[in-house]
């Protein structure tokens, strides 16, 4: 699976592109796994995802709690909406932040803290 | 500390066992190589049939007439043993011969014992790698056959397809992706007159996502029996998965009784999809409720009783997403616009015409594209009653 990553304000931004599913999901999981440092402030962007299945909440989830216990930060941004609507039926909308855009996110990421 | 190799010469000289011990002193010692020495046929045999020899080092003079027939005679009972014929005679079509009954190498006597020890080492390493595929492949065995019991204890674990009794009726029906799935149903009676209901979804497939499904719906058929709310049985059942997670992995899920007395169907969702309520004149409709947090997530979360009103005739169905997003050969998704389809041109139907109708349409619609995710549904129905005449 295709991470594009990009450095803005300190901040690491990781845009995967195409489906995250139970075929991806490792490849996914693999890809962000090598940006998840202490301290790292990362943004994952979904403008380029048309998918997202339980599998890819999955490696999302390890991600955020990965980030808490580094004291690193994760926020999600540019989702479309039916992408959206999956975080929040499932509830992880409740416990990783969401924001509409990466400038968003710059203002927000730093004071917020995630809930598990 | 490893098995010494074992391995048994046949050779009628003297001498033999002087030379071999002598040559192979280094690999005796360090315990590497154990020799045994026989000096016929038939001790031969009796040795290899009770001990497991690595190399068997056979001076073909010994067998007179009779070597090809030996030779793969040893080859067919013993899988696991190289044979090095050593001749004096170098006739060639004698060495072609035992080559092909499965001879691993022949050397020449006076044996240079230089060249000796790479064509032992050689003839272990066949053993070896023989041996570690051999056990791989019962390994893969082990681990098939471990699939298919996982597969069937959870198929044992669910109630089975159909519930009738009096006014209430179910059929539930689940397709795993993989020869072991992550969703399941399940219902129960709690009371004489309050019916359980139970849909789940767990991340990733396979055999963690079993394992993962099993114990979900113990703790949730444990807590439910209890008599507690839904909500308080989500509660307690995501606290306990909670503890040492480490594989961060989670279940979506919908619980709901139906209490028979009061005709309310109480129930909490816990991440998962909105449940369709199908009333006999309005038809299918998805009903938004507060939701909580996939189960296994989040230690401390809320979660929320919704009740419905369920008047007799209607029908409800729990589903999982592999229904929703089923795809085609052209990556596109059943969706809820079909199955809402689905439901409202089977109207007045029973739970079971009603699940087979679904699947079909999905097969139909995904017209032989690979599933993707596991397929569940459970489809309850309140019996309208039948009014008896009164004589």
């Amino acid at each position: 699976m295709e991470i594009k990553v990009e450095v803005k304000q300190n901040i690491t931004i990781l845009t995967p592109i195409g489906r995250i599913d139970t075929a991806t999901a490792k490849a996914f999981e693999e890809g962000i796994s090598q940006h998840l440092k202490e301290k790292i402030q990362l943004v994952i962007s979904f403008e380029e995802i048309n998918y997202i299945s339980s599998a890819g909440l999955r490696v999302i989830l390890m991600a955020g709690k990965k980030q808490m216990a580094g004291h690193g930060k994760l926020g999600l941004i540019n989702m479309p909406d039916k992408i959206y609507t999956v975080f929040k039926m499932s509830g992880f909308d409740k416990i990783i932040k969401i924001y509409k855009d990466f400038d968003t996110a710059c203002k927000l990421l730093q004071s917020e803290t995630a809930s598990f | 500390m490893l098995e010494s190799a074992k391995i048994l010469v046949l050779d009628e000289e003297e001498d033999t066992a002087d030379l071999f011990q002598q040559s192979f002193r280094k690999h005796i010692s360090k315990n590497a190589y154990s020799f045994s020495f026989v000096k016929s046929k038939k001790e031969a045999e009796e040795l290899l049939a009770c001990a497991d020899f690595d190399v068997f080092i056979i001076d073909i003079a010994v067998l007179a007439f009779d070597v090809s027939g030996f030779i793969k005679q040893i080859s067919t009972n013993y899988p696991f043993l190289e044979t090095i014929i050593v001749s004096a005679y170098n006739d060639v079509n004698i060495l072609r011969d035992v080559m092909r009954c499965g001879a691993h190498d022949f050397v020449a006597k006076p044996i240079d014992f230089q060249d000796f020890k790479n064509v032992v080492e050689n003839a272990l390493r066949f053993v070896k790698d023989r041996r570690t595929a051999e056990n791989n492949a019962k390994k893969l065995d082990v681990i098939t056959g471990e699939i298919g019991l996982s597969a069937q204890l959870q198929k044992s674990i669910l109630p089975g397809n159909e519930l009738k009794q009096g006014s209430v009726e179910i059929w539930a029906d689940s397709v795993p992706t993989a020869e072991v799935g992550g969703d399941f149903y399940d219902f129960f009676w709690l009371s004489s007159s309050k019916l359980g209901m139970v849909i789940a979804d767990v991340s990733g497939k396979n055999i963690s996502a079993a394992m993962f499904a099993v114990i979900s719906k113990t703790l949730i058929k444990t807590f439910a029996k209890l008599g507690l709310s839904p909500s308080e049985c989500f509660k307690r059942v995501n606290r306990i998965l909670c503890e040492e997670n480490v594989a961060t992995m989670f279940v979506t899920a919908m619980y709901g009784i139906f209490d028979l007395e009061t005709n309310k169907f109480t129930y909490t969702n816990a991440g998962h999809l909105p449940l369709i309520e199908i009333k006999p004149l309005d038809g299918p409709a998805f009903i938004e409720c507060e939701s909580g947090i996939a189960l296994g997530i989040a230690e401390e979360v809320e979660f929320i009783d919704n009740v419905l009103d369920i008047t007799p005739g209607e029908m409800l169905l729990l589903y999982t997403d592999g229904v929703s997003e089923a795809i085609n050969t052209e990556g596109e998704e059943f969706d809820f616009d079909r199955l809402i389809n689905v439901i409202k041109n089977s109207r007045l139907i029973t739970p079971k015409i009603l699940t087979q109708k679904l699947f079909s349409s999905i097969k139909e619609f995904t017209n032989g594209a690979a599933q993707s995710d596991d397929i569940t549904t459970l489809c309850f129905k309140y019996k309208p009653r039948i009014v008896s005449n009164v004589t």
